[in-house]
């Protein structure tokens, strides 16, 4: 019997009131154990290497014996500066797996990150927008 | 029927499928995985869904199979883009060319008599108002064998009600007074925004309903409470899309394709 695949799983600090870390420990395992692997190690970001992800890319360079990183969510790579591309491109050419457990969403190679790239640069795009409504009161007065 | 003029006005309307190709290796691919999951009698497609209820399974059987059909449509079949193939010219001229739809497919089967029925109730606001749900039979629906739909004025009266201070029961009943049960036939479609009342009577008729329902947005408008890419995927894009999106890859700092 093969070993199962092992992760290492990154929680998001920022929603952690909405969804307390035992919930995201929950969500990534029944995740991962869809992929087939089981999480070996998690961590966080500081609140000060959110956009950064210097901890996730720090332990990347450690090259663990890991097939991949998985992430709670999405927003964990947004930002109002955009989605954070870098950050994904380079875990992914050090020859890591990216996940997001709440989306479902598995990226294996820089061509799975070009293809999903419209659907994060959109969600970066319609979130800022939306969570200030400002330019739907535009929408309404040319009605 | 097939009046965008019409969906404007009510907030729903029946749509003929511009092109039946995709939508028959749909209803194909589900009848030849469905027949595998109880003993198969031999009947054409739409006897087979009519007449499914004849194969007696109780609701937690029944709930079984449905599932493991809703399974394979999303893990074999390309449920949202056969149906966006399908009906490609109306669903454009509503949302534009750049798509996302569901990720899930929903299939409900609804036997004579079944009392887990859909309520009445908006998809909207908890939805988005800007997606369309595009409510596809297996099988010709009539009557309580349908689902039953209100209009934008009717939805609208009875959501004042509520904003008055009258309760759920109030909005129900007054959408239920004057609801109509569509009358869709195979290789049709009712198409409603998200904030159009609609729900399920108990189906008195004597045959089972067979529907799917899947829903599409332009990507770039606003969303409801769900996650976008929880709930949905990209299905496709404008020239024009492709391009700024190209400039906005290399702009955030990822690779030159």
């Amino acid at each position: 019997v093969s070993e199962p695949l092992a992760f290492y799983s990154c929680l998001d600090t920022t929603c952690a009131r909405v969804a307390p870390q035992a919930v995201q420990h929950l969500v990534i395992a029944d995740f991962v154990s869809k992929l087939g692997g089981r999480v070996s190690f998690y961590t966080t970001e500081s609140p000060y290497s959110g956009e950064t992800h210097e901890v996730i890319l720090g332990k990347a360079k450690e090259k663990p014996k890991v097939a991949g990183f998985v992430f709670y969510r999405l927003a964990q790579f947004l930002s109002a500066k955009g989605p954070h591309i870098a950050a994904l491109t380079e875990l992914l050419a050090a020859g890591y797996s990216v996940h997001f457990a709440v989306e479902k969403v598995s990226l294996r190679a820089q061509a799975d990150l070009d293809a999903f790239f419209p659907m994060l640069s959109a969600i970066a795009h319609t979130e800022t927008r939306d969570a200030g409504r400002d330019y739907f009161d535009g929408l309404l007065a040319g009605l | 029927m097939d009046d965008l003029k019409t969906f404007e006005t009510k907030g729903w309307e029946i749509f003929s499928a511009d092109d039946m190709k995709p939508l028959d290796e749909l209803r194909a691919a589900i009848f030849a995985h469905a027949k595998t999951l109880v003993p198969y009698k031999g009947e054409p497609p739409e006897a087979f869904f009519d007449r499914f209820h004849e194969y007696g399974l109780d609701s937690a059987e029944l709930n079984r199979v449905r599932m493991d059909i809703v399974g394979f449509c999303n893990g074999k079949l390309r449920t949202a883009a056969s149906i966006h193939e399908a009906f490609r010219r109306k669903i454009e001229s509503l949302l534009g060319p750049d798509l996302v739809a569901q990720k899930g497919t929903n299939l409900v089967i609804q036997p004579p008599g079944d009392k887990d029925q859909s309520p009445t109730h908006r998809d909207a606001p908890v939805a988005s108002h800007f997606e369309v749900v595009v409510w596809v039979p297996l099988a010709r629906v009539y009557g309580t064998k349908s689902m039953f739909i209100s209009d934008r004025e009717r939805t609208s009266q009875a959501l004042a009600l509520i904003q008055d201070g009258q309760p759920h029961e109030a909005f129900c009943a007054h959408v239920e007074k004057q609801a109509t049960n569509l009358d869709v036939k195979y290789g049709q479609a009712c198409f409603f925004a998200g904030g159009i009342a609609h729900g399920c009577p108990m189906n008195a008729e004597k045959e089972t309903r067979w529907s799917l329902n899947m829903r599409y947005k332009n990507l770039f408008s606003p969303y409801g409470t769900k996650g976008i890419s929880d709930y949905f995927d990209v299905l496709t894009l404008s020239p024009l899309a492709k391009v700024g999106f190209g400039f906005e890859k290399q702009e955030y700092g990822g690779r030159r394709k």
